[in-house]
Formats: C-alpha cells, structure tokens, sequence
C-alpha cells in the first residue's frame, strides 16, 4: 500500500514543483475579462429589439487577456455550435446576417485574422432501436436508426436564469418543438407535453472545480456544457416510437490547419483511467478529443464516460456514454451536415481543405432501461483551448492517507524504542528473576 | 478423552480443576457422556445450527428484492428500511440481551427465548407480507432483529461456555462459516421457494407464504435451542459445574469496571468491521466502475469475501487453536487489510487478489479477535461484553454505512477507499495499543499454547494457595480438618500440583483461559 501512495505522492509533489517551476506555463493562468454580445451586429438588417429576441441566438463572448484575444462565438441558428478563435488584441468580429440566413460561407470574420480557429457543432440527433440491448449505436440495426438534424429544433434562450458578467457567463437554450421538413408531419411540432432539448453553457475566469456532477475543471480557456434531452418525443405516432429506444449525438469538429489528410492533421479520441474519482465519483476514465497541434495551438472537448438519466443528478441514475471512433466528413456528404452550422459560415467551402471530422456519442447502459424509462439524459462535456486541465489529487486524501498510516507507524517506532530501553535495563534486574 | 488429549496434547486431569467427577450411571456410549469430545462436537453441531435460522431469514428480503418492491409496490428506500429496522435497535438492545442473558435468564433460558422471538419476528413479518401491510413487516423485522443479534451474542456465549481452553478459535470460526452458509442458503433457495409459491398464490400473498416457508429455519433454530438447553443441564448435572461457592451476579455497574483490553479489543474490531461490510454493500457498482465488471462478474468478486470466509475461518480456527499468539494474527490480519484496500484505491490490479486477501485477513481476524474477550472478561460476564462489543459494532456499521454511502456520492471511490483505510489504521492502532498493554500486563494475549497453559496452571495454583491460606487462616474453625484438607495444605505448601477434585467453588472464582 505504501508503495502504491508513493507514486501518487511524488505526482502530487511533482504537480507543484512544475507549477512553480514553469512560470511561463503558469503566466497562461492570467485571469481574462468576459464581454458578451448577444446576436451582434443584427440591428441594421432586424431592427433594434434584435438582440433581445430570445429565438435569435448568436452568442459573442469575448475574453480579453493581455498578449491575445480568445473569441468563443455560439451559435443557435442552424444546429447548435460553438467557434472557437485566438485572434490578436484589438481583433474584431463581423457578422453579415444575410449570408447567414443564406447559409452562405464567409459570413462571419475576424479583423485582423486570427491565429487559430476551432469549432465544433452538434448536427445530429440519433434515435435507434436497441433490440438486443447491446447499449452501441454501431451494433444496432440500420434500419430502425432514425437520424433527425439538429438544426431543426426551434431553439429560444432562457434568459431568467443568465448570468453574464466579466467573471462568469452561464446562458441555456432551450428547445421545445421540432420542425419536421417533411412527411406526414410537416412543420414545427411540440416535442410532447414534457419534452425538451436544453444546453447551457457556463464559463468561469478562474481555474476551478463545477459544482455540479460530474463535477468537472473549468479554467479561463474552457466552457462546459451541460446537455439535458428530457422526454423528447420526435417521432408524431405512437406506434413508431421503437421499443427500445436509445440516443446518440453526432458532432463534427473542425480546425483551421491545412494538412487534413496526413496522420498530423488528424483528431485523436484519448482515453485516460485515473485512480482519482474523487471529482467525478465512480467515473475512473476521462475521453477527449484533442485536436492536432497548430504550432502552439490546439483546441480539446474533454467529457466523462457517465451521464444522468434525472434531471436532478445523482450517482446512482447514471449510465454510459459510449464514443465512436472518428471519421473523415465532407461537406459534400448530405449527411455529415457541414452547411448546418455556422463553421459553415466561417469556413465557407475551405472547410473541406483543413481538418474536418465527424463523431457519434451514445448515451446508456446495457441493462438500463433505455431511454423510455426515465426519458432523461443529461450529459456535460467540456470544451476549450490548448490541453484539458488536469486533475489534482486533493489535499484532503493525502493527508488522510499520510495521518492514518502516520499514526500506526509512529506508536510501532515508540513501543520498539520503549522495548528496546527495556532489553538494555534488563541485565540489572536478572537477580531477581529468581522470584 | 482420547480426542481431547490429541488436540491439546496433554492429559485432561492435569489440566482439570475441580470438573472431574465420576460419571453417573447410565451413561453407557460416549455421545452422551459430556466430557467426552464427542458429545462436545454433537453440541457444536447444534450450536452452528442455533443461528441458521436468523442468518437465513436475515437475507431473506435481499434475496427476493425485486418481488419485494414489485409485490408490495414500494420504493428502494422504503425496502432499505427492512434492513435497517433490523439494525439500528440493535445499537441498543443487544447489550441489553447479553445483560439479561448474564443476570436474568441464564444462557439455557434466554437462548430459547431469543429463539422464540426471531419465530415470532418471522412469522409476523409474514403475515405483513399476506395481509400486503408493510407496517405489519416492519414490526416483525424489529422483533425478528430483537431476537436475532443477541442470538448471536448467546450463540458467542455457549461456546465459549463448552470450548473454553479446548477449540474455541475453530468453533467461532465454523459459526462464522456457518452463518455465511445460512446466508448462502437463502440466497440459492428463497428464488425457487417463491417459485414453487407462486404455483398456489400471487403476488404478495405468495411473498407472505414463501416468508412463512422461511419461518421454518427459524423453528429449527428454536429446537435446536432446545437441545442445547438439555444437553447445557445435563451436562451440569453431571459434572457439577456450579456446586458451591456464591454465584457471581453480573451488574451493569460491571461494565465500567472492563479491563482497558476488553475495550481496546472493541475499538479494533469495530474500526475493522467498518472497512469490510460497508464496502461489501458499495462494491458492486465499486468494480463495474473501476474495472469495467459486468453486473454478473462484479457481483461474483463481491460476494468472494463470504465464500473465502466460510471456508477459511475454521481452518485459520484451527491455526489458532495449535499456536496461540491470537493478537499476532490480527495484527497480521488487519494488516492484509490495509494492503487490500490500498490495492483496490491505489492500483488497477485485478481486484480478485484483493478480495480473496481480504476474506482470507477476515476470518483470520474473525477467529482470532473474537475468543480474546474471554481471554481479558470473566466468564460470569461474558454475555455483558460479547452484546457491548455486538452493540458497538451494529452502531460502527449502521452510522458508517450511512457516511461511507454519502462518501461515494460526493466524493468517489477513491476517497472512499482513503476513509476505509483510515479505520483500518485506527483499528491497527487499537491493536498495537492492545498488544502494548498486554505485554506490559499478563502477556496472555500473545502467548502461544504452551506458555497460555503453563501460565494458567501457575496462576491457578497462585489462588488456590491464596484461597487455601484463607481457608486456614480466616477459618480456621469452620472446616473440619480432615486429612483430606491437610494433605492438600502440605501439597499446596510444597507446591505439588493438587488433586483435581480439590475444591469446587474454585471454579466460580477462577476462571481459565482458553486458547
């Protein structure tokens, strides 16, 4: 036991030598100032009350430190996405609202231009029929997997519960209908009478643990991002609804490096077992996506394998969350839905010349239920520039550890020193053994 | 005495003071004569299945919990409460049954009516189950709990009763093993019972009559109280075990007047116990998480700790029994624990090597902490501390399953498992303080068998010389001074050892160690 404490402890002490040591990795822990922007730039094509019209989404939320500019731009019109850009001081956004509406590329710009752009979207929504309960989307029968864009949920911000300040942003979009562009049901429908697609984002200046499970690091260069799927009803009949139903999400993820087809212009999926759950109780595996580096830069979207199938969380409702390997996607491809989003705005048809992938995320495990037991699944991920944060291993379980095996070991060493006194006085008393 | 003398190695009369006398008439085989190791095993035999009942019915809402909660249409919370309207009057109340078991009923009596109250206890909980009144289940839940955990402590009691200084590290072992079994039992069978039930009645009648079915252990139990009983009276008929001499009253006052050891003795095992059931409870979902068990595969390493402890524990009884030195081996066992532990937290390894070292350190410490108490508390008082140490346990495990169920949801495994490790190092403490103030004391804790017996045999002779100056000194008058007297006076001046029918009401005052 002890010999397992010793590497954890020279981690620990190794964690703070290098923190002090590296004072030029520890100057990128400056605090950075938040300014938010909603729906920028929108007066002159929608009139002035533009920004406070809650179905209208583009989010601009800037963080000033003091070499560069990190601009996390969010985006509801299309599927839900998020623009990442590290971009000089004084840089400035420009949206042209038109060509966004006309799915046109090009529409969103930096002046000056940045250094590095990342960007991610959630374009899909996957409901399929797990007939064996084998908990993979993979293994499930094509035929009864229904895929329904993510761009087509009519999404409005919950602006009562928004805190934006230059220290902390936490917004929610909500989605109660689905526009059906086609069949039978055509047109916006309400997703039943409970049903609702929800995404909060929260962002913090500091480095620091969330207080929700499953309680994942936040820093200054990340968001999280807190996904709640509640009883969403897609499908209009009842009888079409599978028996087994089960959710899963596509994203597709883009980076402005240009060597998309070499092994170095390729997005890794890690996934690192830890000993320490203590931040995530029962969760001992971290995934992440981590981009390929671009010279200094390189962007993350880091998550735990669990989720929550309450809206309230807790441990004990939780389930999987299975990852897919990544694929190649194209905008040419109807179904990888590039044109969704506003990557598509940014990027234009240069999206297919830098890194560009595709991944499904799966939410359950075998034996769970599905999703028609609690009709819940709330997940968290996190996402942000250079290299996910890393854990610490809190002070509490080394000193725990050190007092509780401190103790034993301190009496052993006194009663050996208090026997050994004893055998050294013995000689003396040998006469009287007699007795 | 053949069987005696080959697990001892040494003459029976040497070692007897006062307990042989002739054999009445009438006993002509060797099962019914109660000196015989024979019929000592016979009543061992009736001694594990004195508890078969209460471990089997114990288990028995876990075994059938999906009909539970299907049944009587209840919530987990609510199913837990089964479990804990068992556990939490216990805190209290087994104390209280080892007192009376001490000063009111006498082993034979509160025995049988320990039994007579896990009947009842089952009995109503099955009624609750027909009638579908979940207050009703609760209420037989609490006196089935009554009954059964100072079961346990008069169960403790008996043995050491009839194994004291002879197998009593094995026979603690076999009840352990044996109260797995009864757990294991019920676990196997109660799924076909409800089953075969399920042919005549439906839902939560059928629960209540596979509950009435269950019952039966319980009555088993109650007979086999009964026997004992006999055998317990006969055999003090026979052997005279209490003639003479002022019987010695335990009062509650006794309690704060324990040896420091006794409590010492407490501390660690509670501390220990902590860091094994709680964790048992949580480990389930512990290995699905960490090592990525199915379901079927976590519960099989979980439950290897009872499987390795029901076999092991006689054996490491056994161990014991030949070499003595009982805080040595809980010291080694806590110990193994710790490295347990630190395994599972610490490291990746496959936690199939963690837990057989754990259910082989469990019965080790099992078989070897529990027959201490007898070694450190007088006899007469027995009953007293096995419910205090039985109480404090129920408490440790009632308030640390709580926490350590809070730990995991706040703070994970791995603090957990910290936790653990930090009652284990407190229970290590205990131990080493334990081992301190013995080896400054007596030192009988950690003497092997040899040095137990020739101390015991010095330290009898010390009181009955004691005892014999008083009688010559104090009274001189009151006994007639027969030659038999004055033979033993010369045989005691000079130190010779006495015979063994020397004084009866030695017994009542001395009390033996055992090994």
């Amino acid at each position: 036991m002890k010999s397992q404490n010793v590497p954890i402890s020279i981690c620990f002490l190794a964690s703070i030598i290098s923190f002090h040591g590296y004072s030029t990795l520890a100057a990128e822990h400056v605090s950075r100032k938040f300014s938010i922007k909603i729906n920028p730039e929108c007066e002159t094509i929608l009139g002035s009350d533009c920004s406070t019209n809650s179905t209208l989404n583009l989010v601009h939320i800037r963080s000033d430190g003091p070499h560069d500019t990190l601009h996390f731009l969010w985006s509801f019109l299309g599927s839900p996405s998020l623009l990442l850009a590290r971009t000089p001081l004084q840089s400035n956004l420009s949206v042209d609202w038109i060509s966004i509406f006309e799915d046109a590329g090009g529409a969103i710009s930096f002046e000056p231009a940045p250094y590095y752009v990342f960007g991610w979207s959630l374009v899909k929504v996957w409901v399929y029929n797990d007939q064996n309960d084998t908990a993979r989307l993979d293994k499930a029968d094509q035929s009864e997997v229904e895929d329904y864009d993510a761009k087509n949920f009519l999404w409005s911000r919950v602006d009562n519960s928004s805190i934006l300040n230059s220290t902390m942003v936490r917004m929610s979009f909500e989605a109660r209908a689905y526009d059906h562009k086609e069949g039978e049901a055509f047109g916006a429908q309400q997703m039943g009478p409970h049903g609702f697609f929800k995404i909060t984002i929260r962002m913090k200046s500091t480095e620091d643990y969330s207080t929700v499970l499953p309680y994942m690091m936040y820093n200054e260069n990340s968001t999280q991002v807190d996904i709640a799927f509640n009883d969403v009803q897609l499908n209009t009949t009842a009888e079409e609804y599978p028996n087994h139903p089960r959710i899963a999400f596509k994203y597709i993820m883009v980076q402005d490096n240009g060597n998309r087809n070499a092994e170095a212009g390729k997005m890794h999926l890690d996934v690192t077992k830890t000993l320490d759950d203590e931040h995530s109780p029962g969760v001992f595996e971290v995934y992440s996506v981590n981009t390929p580096a671009k010279g200094s830069d390189q962007s993350y979207m880091q998550w735990k394998p669990i989720c929550y199938t309450a809206e309230v969380r807790d441990v004990i409702d939780s389930v999987d969350v299975v990852a897919y390997s990544l694929q190649n996607a194209s905008s040419v491809l109807h179904e990888d839905n590039v044109q969704d989003s506003i990557l598509w705005s940014y990027f234009g048809a240069e999206i297919d010349n830098v890194t560009l992938q595709a991944m499904n995320i799966s939410f359950g495990t075998v034996g769970d239920g599905f999703y028609n037991k609690t009709k819940h699944i709330s997940w968290t991920y996190s996402t942000g520039f250079g290299v996910p944060p890393p854990d610490r291993v809190s002070l509490l379980v080394m000193l725990v550890v050190s007092i509780g095996l401190g103790i034993p070991v301190l009496i052993i060493v006194l009663s050996v020193i208090y026997m050994l006194m004893c055998r050294v006085r013995r000689p003396r008393d040998d006469l009287l053994l007699g007795q | 005495m053949a069987d005696t003398e080959a697990l001892t190695g040494e003459s029976t009369e040497t070692r007897d003071y006062g307990e042989s006398v002739s054999v009445e008439k009438g006993c002509f085989f060797r099962c019914c004569d109660p000196r015989s190791g024979f019929h000592r095993f016979l009543a061992l035999f009736f001694m594990c299945f004195l508890g078969f009942g209460s471990y089997f019915c114990y288990d028995n809402p876990g075994s059938l919990q999906d009909n539970f909660i299907e049944d009587l249409d209840i919530t987990t919370a609510q199913f837990a409460q089964l479990y804990s309207w068992y556990s939490w009057p216990n805190v209290v109340l087994c104390f209280v049954g080892g007192f009376l078991l001490d000063r009111v009923f006498g082993i034979r009596l509160g025995t049988v009516i320990f039994c007579v109250f896990i009947v009842i206890g089952q009995i109503i909980f099955a009624l609750g189950g027909i009638f579908d009144m979940f207050w009703l289940m609760i209420v037989g839940r609490f006196i089935f709990g009554v009954g059964g955990e100072s079961l346990a402590v008069a169960q403790n009691t008996y043995a050491v009763s009839w194994f004291k200084g002879k197998e009593l590290n094995l026979v603690f072992g076999l009840q352990l093993s044996f109260a797995r079994v009864g757990s294991t039992v019920n676990f196997l069978t109660m799924g076909s019972v409800y089953k075969w039930m399920q042919q005549y009645f439906e839902g939560h009648t059928c629960l209540g009559f596979s509950l009435l079915i269950a019952a039966v252990t319980c009555v088993l139990s109650l007979f086999c109280a009964m026997i004992l009983a006999v055998f317990d009276y006969r055999a003090e008929k026979i052997l005279k075990k209490e003639t003479g001499g002022p019987p010695e009253v335990v009062r509650l006052s006794d309690v704060k007047d324990f040896p420091i050891s006794f409590w010492l003795m407490c501390g660690s095992c509670v501390a220990y116990y902590v860091a094994i059931f709680p964790f048992i409870g949580l480990g389930k979902v512990f290995f699905e998480r960490k090592f990525d068990f199915t379901p079927d595969e976590s519960n099989t390493v979980n439950s290897i700790i009872y499987i390795v402890s029901g076999v092991c524990s006689p054996l490491f009884g056994i161990l014991i029994d030949k070499f003595g030195r009982n805080i040595f081996w809980v010291f080694i066992a806590i110990l193994a624990t710790v490295g347990a532990h630190g395994l599972l937290a610490f490291s990746f390894l496959n936690p199939y090597v963690a837990m057989v070292a754990m259910g082989l350190a469990y019965s080790l410490l099992a078989s070897a902490l529990w027959p201490m108490v007898a070694l450190v508390v007088p006899e007469y008082q027995l009953g007293t501390a096995y419910g205090i140490m039985q109480a404090v346990q129920n408490l440790g495990l009632a308030v640390i399953t709580m926490v350590a169920g809070y730990i995991v949801d706040s703070g994970g495994y791995l603090l957990l498992e910290v936790f653990f490790l930090a009652w284990l190092c407190l229970s290590l403490a205990c131990t080493i303080l334990l081992w301190l103030h013995d080896s400054s004391h007596t030192g009988v804790l950690n003497m092997s068998i040899e040095q137990r017996d020739a101390w015991d045999h010095h330290r009898m002779l010390t009181e009955s010389l004691e005892r014999d100056q008083l009688y010559t000194t104090a009274v001189p008058m009151a006994v007639p001074r027969s030659d038999f007297l004055i033979r033993n006076r010369y045989l005691s001046r000079i130190g010779a050892r006495l015979p063994a029918s020397y004084d009866p009401s030695v017994r009542g005052i001395v009390y033996r160690t055992l090994r």
